[in-house]
């Protein structure tokens, strides 16, 4: 079963998150704020971190480095899910290790399998294509 | 024994000769009166004629009258021998007399030998004349050079003026001098040395009238030897005794003449050809020094003017030389830098500022602007640069003018921020509603009613949540447009209080406590009830997002003199003395909340501008680590009042 870990302040977007993913049969952990999102990384593993950006105290970006820094954290796939529909986000998330970049707002029926190809493509070891292409895609949108 | 004396003869001038003599010889021995008088007629002739006059016994001879010839015999002489002499420089005829003691039978030898000497004494007089001349012209020349040297240092004018009319009678023997400046069509007597000087002083002529006036109209100098009964008297200076006027008209480098500078001398006597010149000249010195010291003048002026105007000017204007170095740094360049005029000048700005003001040498900012650092802090300057060129056309400085523009960078900066921190906020209730709508409308999935229920208030109070950013949106453009408008009514603050208080009540779930304070009278405020209600929300929802936890909120009540005043009290962190101003601003966002924190900044904007839009205040009364404390103040409304 896959197990999710959403960081986000706002409670609707949480329950949002959960009952569409429950629905997929995943298993839905939450954290309101940074500190706790980064804690329950550590203790519980989560096959993949859906992060905010906006967050109170510790930001997303914050989040992001501490996650890639930690041994214990820095195999787990980051997807960031947020309002800042910026490129120059975008392009930050992607640079903190992000494997992709969802803004807000979104179809939830589409996150679970948006999710699962992802991950799929992880376990394949396609990790690293898989961000040089969202980079690319990138480059294309900015006209570099 | 004898004795010789050389006249001469001038019918044109014969009045003035003798006016002269009679008054000078008196004293003098009666010989040269006679000469001049009584020995006209065989002398004259003789003269005129050039021919030599021989008279062995004077006492005797009847071509000369019995005054003459009693005096000669009186004076001891016999004989006469009368010898016609060319004045030098002079078409007039002179004679050369011999008077003998013992008579003198004339042979034709001595005649020939009194020729003889009549030519050596021309010589003579030629060479003294000359040699006269000759010295006159020089001292003429010298005084002319010492005046002009004088007054070349002389800036200004009245100064100059006072200078000639003293310099101008030692320069050609004449005993006053003054200067008419023409006033459109008179002349106006500005300075003037000598007799009756300070009663002529401001005095008008025509300047199409006598002397004067004919020097201005002529543009050439007027002598006159004599003035008597030529003249209507209209020169105060002449009609202070003088006899003898000399005048050169003051032209100006475009030819224009401008005045009339004029001698006078007490006695008639002639004017010598130099001296007419020198008083010209003179006039043509007067004429350059006037025009440079107005010259001066006017620079002088204009740069008075321009450093006022540089002083006054808001934006920064910094000049430098051909080497670089500062020589203008006006006060506001004073005032934006940081850096006093004393510390810049003769120094290069890029020493002065640690940057140059070039804007150029800064790829990475366009549209001339560029950092420099004041203080502690770093502000943006926009500048503009000129080139100062001298006529030949080399580059002589450059001026630059800059404004700080750090505070519409800072505008800049907030603007793009507002726009990405709308366009969040609006995703933000957007994803709500969007989501729970898609998930109601699962057909995969059956939620129960009461997860239904939960999905369906998300989306309304998000939906809630969006019209609350819009409207805030649209108050500010109300506001900003000036078109808001407010329906001013008595309306009891107590009610609006409580209303506030309680829908925060019922919204807030982490244990803040409110306390509402406010007096058992109605407390009528002229005010529009709606606009009251959004401003008071306001300052207690910040109240609530800025204290902790279990924290009390106050909002007390209260009437003042003329007003009625609301205070809405937290136990948060307080707002520092440096940002009381600053959180009124559109956009501002407290660093208390958090980058991330959630609002737009405009809150307490829109609550400031919705207080005077209602003729009320809005402000803060706040210590770090105190709490803060806003006060909402509004005029008095009287029951029945409705503006």
């Amino acid at each position: 079963m896959t197990k999710v870990l959403v960081i986000d302040d706002e409670a609707p977007i949480r329950l949002l998150c959960r009952v569409n993913l429950e629905a997929e049969k995943m298993q839905v952990l939450e954290a309101a704020d940074g500190e706790s999102g980064v804690e329950i990384a550590r203790g519980e593993k989560p096959d993949v971190v859906l992060l905010d950006v906006m967050l109170p105290g510790m930001d997303g970006w914050q989040v992001a480095e501490r996650l890639v820094e930690d041994e214990a954290t820095n195999q787990i796939p980051l997807i960031f899910l947020t309002a800042r529909a910026e490129l120059r986000d975008r392009a930050r998330g992607l640079e903190l290790g992000g494997i992709d970049y969802i803004t807000k707002p979104f179809n939830p029926l589409e996150l679970a399998p948006v999710i699962e190809g992802l991950l799929e493509r992880v376990r394949r070891g396609e990790r690293d294509d898989l961000r040089r292409e969202k980079i690319a895609e990138l480059r294309d949108l900015l006209g570099e | 024994m004898s004795t010789a004396t050389i006249t001469r003869e001038s019918a044109k001038e014969s009045t003035r000769e003798s006016r002269r003599s009679r008054e000078a010889n008196e004293g003098r021995d009666s010989v040269g009166m006679y000469l001049d008088e009584i020995a006209r007629t065989p002398l004259l002739d003789a003269a005129q004629r050039r021919r030599i006059l021989a008279a062995p016994t004077v006492a005797t001879d009847d071509r000369f009258g019995d005054d003459w010839r009693s005096l000669v015999e009186e004076t001891g002489f016999v004989s006469l021998l009368a010898v016609p002499i060319e004045a030098p420089r002079r078409d007039e005829p002179g004679l050369g007399l011999v008077f003998f003691a013992e008579e003198q039978s004339f042979t034709d030898d001595e005649i020939e030998l009194a020729h003889n000497l009549a030519g050596a004494a021309r010589g003579a007089l030629e060479r003294a004349e000359l040699y006269e001349s000759e010295r006159k012209s020089r001292a003429i020349a010298q005084q002319l050079a010492r005046t002009g040297a004088l007054l070349a240092s002389e800036l200004d004018p009245d100064a100059i003026l006072g200078e000639i009319v003293a310099q101008a009678p030692g320069l050609v023997g004449a005993e006053s001098a003054a200067v008419s400046l023409l006033e459109g069509d008179e002349l106006v007597v500005t300075a003037a040395h000598g007799d009756q000087a300070q009663a002529a002083l401001g005095s008008r002529a025509s300047a199409v009238g006598e002397l004067a006036g004919e020097i201005v109209q002529a543009r050439s100098p007027l002598a006159l030897d004599d003035v008597e009964g030529l003249l209507a008297a209209t020169d105060p200076i002449l009609e202070a005794g003088h006899r003898a006027f000399l005048g050169a008209p003051l032209v100006g480098s475009e030819g224009t003449v401008h005045g009339v500078l004029a001698v006078y001398a007490r006695d008639p006597r002639a004017w010598r050809e130099e001296e007419i010149e020198a008083i010209a000249a003179l006039a043509g010195n007067a004429s350059a020094f006037l025009a440079n010291a107005e010259l001066y003048q006017r620079v002088v002026l204009e740069r008075e003017r321009s450093v006022a105007i540089l002083g006054n000017v808001a934006d920064g204007i910094v000049a430098v030389d051909r080497g670089g170095n500062v020589v203008l740094w006006n006060k506001a360049a004073e005032e934006i830098t940081g850096v006093p005029a004393s510390e810049a000048h003769g120094r290069a700005p890029s020493d002065v500022l640690q940057r140059s003001l070039d804007p150029d040498e800064t790829s990475d900012e366009g549209g001339g602007l560029i950092q420099i650092p004041r203080g502690s802090e770093a502000i943006w300057l926009s500048v503009t640069e000129a080139v100062m060129r001298d006529p030949a056309g080399a580059v002589a400085g450059r001026i630059y003018a800059f404004r700080n523009v750090s505070s519409d960078r800072l505008i800049e900066e907030l603007k793009s921020g507002f726009v990405s921190t709308v366009s969040h906020e609006l995703r933000a209730p957007l994803t709500s509603i969007y989501g729970f709508a898609e998930t109601l409308l699962r057909e995969d999935v059956s939620f129960a009613d009461e997860e239904r229920r939960t999905f369906l208030s998300y989306i309304a109070s998000e939906a809630q949540r969006l019209t609350g950013i819009v409207d805030a949106l649209l108050s500010v453009a109300r506001l900003e447009a000036g078109d808001l408008q407010v329906h001013l009514a008595p309306t009891d603050l107590r009610d609006v209080v409580t209303d506030v208080v309680s829908s925060a009540q019922r919204e807030v779930v982490n244990g803040r406590r409110f306390v509402i304070d406010v007096p058992e009278e109605p407390l009528d405020a002229s005010a529009d009830r709606e606009k009251v209600h959004q401003v008071l929300a306001n300052l207690v929802d910040n109240a609530v997002k800025f204290s902790p936890e279990g924290a009390t909120v106050t909002v007390a009540a209260r009437r003042t003199d003329d007003a009625v005043q609301v205070r809405v009290a937290d136990e948060g962190a307080g707002i520092p003395a440096g940002e009381q101003e600053r959180i009124f601003r559109k956009f501002y966002r407290a660093d208390a909340a958090g980058p991330s924190a959630g609002g737009t900044g405009l809150g307490l904007f829109i609550a400031r501008g919705l207080a005077s839009a209602m003729g009320g205040r809005l402000w803060i009364d706040s210590e770090t680590g105190r709490g803060a404390s806003f006060v909402f103040e509004l005029p008095i409304g009287a029951p029945g009042r409705q503006t």
